[in-house]
């Protein structure tokens, strides 16, 4: 008479959420040194049972811990914890292994949190604005793509950034890393003027005071350990009636919103442009709800493989679905669930990329919280398409690989976006002439 | 069987108090040892004679993810012999409606959306939906046959392998009261979707002279969910609405 609940596993692993953190220490009845020792046997213990290689890649994770395990007695600062941890996970060489925690320092005082609707793109060791927001702080304040970021509270971009240019990281994800640093710092903290300058392409440079705003209707709900994120939602119709969607996370406040814009294409949009540059994923389940919406067939995005078993991501076809052309922007900073979607839908001829290589981490994964209060974030199995085609380290590959170039950002040109609405434009154009 | 099978047997035979006599031939012997483990499972859910009269089955509770720090509450509602309907309502982003109505099966989903179940799933809840399932076990199973002892959180179990007709293993460990108290298994979640799942069931409860665990923890290769059940009803009259499927879905497009 046990009757079974068993759809629990895909519906809540994550692909790529990075967020802000809170978390305070809930150390409880164990003194400090049980609740680190705690800590690190649950983390090792975690990856032990839920790796789904036994090889662990090479990595021999019985003797990382005798590595690791002694310079726990030396440790006394919750922070140093955390780095311990990390450091073990890393010697994975797998995305998604992260200790999550407060308690380590900022790399900076600089306060976050807020909005002031721009985006920056880091080329060449400078940063460049990419996307000014209408009726946002930054619009009133006047800048404008192509802008160049010369300093934030006077510090330069040089020194905002000397973290992580010693740092031991790919080049790939060290423009991640600093990309998503800069665009972090700029939104300020809310209701804290921000003082910026600027080198716009021609003329001076410019000062530019802002106030980030603060709105709660923009936070999306926190789910469990998942904490609340500023989501941004975007839909217009650019040229030749192209619909342009842009989202930058995967969470279920912004679903009906995806499904109402697509729902609503049919009959009206000559072909849907999804925007998933600087995407940082979120709930992997929400790829295969925008992939129902584009497709005829049953199609496959790819397959999760666990140490006993697998998850395969479908997209069912929903009733009301577009038909059209689609075309994907990405750029190195797509992460995870976006890559899945990128990948599954171009593997399956569905749409057409445009952009830069993705930044290859699309490993799903889950949240548990650590006796010191902070929270591991593990990877839950290994990841591929129905090609065989494994994200991970590799990144998703556009069809159309499209490098930004200084020339073309100081002009406000968006090379990728410009280049999907042409070849949208073209399928329509093919297809009246094969009608006529 | 060779002479630790023996020994295994007899040990087992002793914890759960059967008579030796009935020993006649090592399969016979095996056969009626199980026969019996499985009768006194059923006597301790409340006995043959009630569980023949069941027809339906309703369940409340709430599923905790503890590690991620979510509580999803679910209902359940079945009625023999081809009916279930199950709602889980998940924080942030709603509730997931899956029912099962005759050799149909659907599935409302806020974020992927709605789609026809799976053959495999529809077998699967079908399964669930056959409410007197634990009364013809050996008719259901291709097999069942001893499986070695185990031992689990301190109690000696009895453990037995049931082969299902597509070839794959349960392993069902009895506690020596006859309470079901672990069961692994192969989970079908969707569309070539497969992993293994151990259920282990807790805090044993009587009502409408019916047994049932009010806890239930689900572990599977990512993390661990317990099940706590409120409520647990058997007999109950359904609005036949709540098991309607909706229109299939128009595959040629708009």
């Amino acid at each position: 008479m046990y009757r079974k609940f068993k759809f629990f596993l895909r519906l809540i692993l994550l692909a790529g959420f990075t967020g802000l953190w809170s978390s305070t220490i809930t150390l409880g009845y164990l003194t400090r040194k049980e609740a680190f020792e705690q800590s690190f046997d649950l983390v090792w213990s975690t990856v032990h049972e839920s790796h789904w290689d036994e090889t662990f890649g090479g990595l021999d994770w019985e003797k990382t811990r005798k590595t690791y395990y002694p310079k726990l007695r030396r440790i006394r600062k919750r922070a140093d914890l955390v780095r311990l941890m990390q450091k073990m996970l890393d010697e994975l060489d797998l995305s998604h292994y992260k200790v999550l925690s407060n308690f380590v320092e900022p790399l900076d005082n600089h306060p976050r949190g807020g909005y002031v609707g721009l985006e920056l793109k880091y080329i060449g060791g400078q940063a460049y604005v990419t996307r000014v927001d209408e009726d946002s702080p930054a619009a009133d304040g006047g800048v404008m793509p192509g802008w160049r970021l010369k300093s934030i509270h006077s510090r330069s971009i040089k020194r905002l950034v000397s973290p992580f240019l010693k740092a031991d990281l790919s080049e790939r994800k060290r423009t991640f890393y600093i990309q998503r640093y800069l665009n972090d710092v700029v939104q300020g903290g809310p209701n804290r003027k921000i003082r910026t300058d600027w080198y716009p392409p021609a003329g001076r440079a410019l000062k530019v005071y802002m106030i980030p705003e603060f709105d709660e209707r923009q936070e999306s709900e926190a789910v469990g350990y998942l904490p609340s994120q500023r989501i941004e939602y975007q839909q217009t119709y650019l040229e030749g009636d192209v619909m342009y969607i842009r989202f930058n996370y995967f969470l279920p406040q912004l679903m009906s919103d995806i499904r109402d814009s697509i729902e609503s294409a049919s009959g009206t949009a000559n072909g849907i442009i999804i925007d998933l540059r600087g995407n940082s994923g979120g709930m992997a389940i929400m790829a295969t709800g925008i992939t129902g919406l584009l497709v005829d067939e049953q199609t496959t995005l790819g397959t999760l493989v666990m140490k006993k078993g697998y998850i395969s991501y479908q997209g069912y076809p929903q009733a009301k679905r577009y038909r059209g052309p689609v075309a994907i922007l990405v750029d190195g900073s797509s992460v995870s669930t976006s890559e899945m979607l990128a990948a599954g839908l171009q593997e399956a001829g569905r749409a057409r990329l445009f952009g830069e290589i993705t930044l290859g981490e699309s490993l799903p994964s889950l949240f548990k919280k650590l006796p010191s209060g902070d929270v591991l974030q593990y990877a839950v199995g290994d990841y591929h398409t129905p090609g065989g085609y494994r994200i991970e380290k590799n990144g998703v590959v556009p069809d159309e690989i499209l490098i930004p170039e200084v020339k073309q950002l100081e002009t406000g040109l968006d090379l990728p976006l410009q280049k999907a609405t042409e070849w949208i434009l073209k399928q329509n154009a093919s297809e009246e002439n094969d009608a006529s | 069987m060779h002479h630790s099978h023996w020994i295994r047997i007899l040990s087992l035979l002793l914890l759960s108090g059967f008579s030796l006599k009935s020993i006649a031939s090592d399969e016979a012997s095996e056969r009626a040892f199980v026969e019996g483990v499985l009768e006194k499972y059923i006597d301790s859910q409340g006995g043959r004679e009630l569980l023949s009269t069941v027809t339906s089955f309703e369940m409340k509770g709430t599923m905790s993810l503890e590690s991620q720090g979510i509580e999803i509450p679910v209902v359940q509602r079945i009625q023999a012999p081809d009916k279930v309907m199950t709602t889980r309502e998940f924080p942030a982003f709603g509730t997931i409606r899956e029912v099962l109505n005759g050799n149909a099966g659907w599935e409302w989903h806020p974020l992927a959306g709605e789609r026809p179940l799976d053959e495999a799933e529809v077998k699967d809840l079908l399964k669930d939906s056959d409410l007197q399932r634990d009364l013809k076990l050996f008719d259901v199973y291709e097999s069942i046959r001893l499986g070695p002892p185990e031992t689990i959180e301190g109690y000696d179990t009895i453990h037995l392998i049931f082969l299902d007709e597509d070839g794959k293993e349960e392993h069902w460990y009895f506690k020596e009261n006859g309470d079901l108290f672990q069961k692994i298994h192969t989970v079908t979640a969707g569309a070539a979707s497969e992993f293994e799942s151990t259920e282990r069931f807790y805090d044993f409860e009587t009502h409408q002279g019916f047994r049932f665990a009010r806890r239930i923890e689900y572990i599977n290769p990512a993390y661990t969910a317990k099940l706590t059940i409120s409520l647990c009803l058997i007999n109950q009259e359904f609005d036949p609405a709540i098991f309607e499927l909706p229109a299939a879905i128009n595959l040629e497009g708009n």
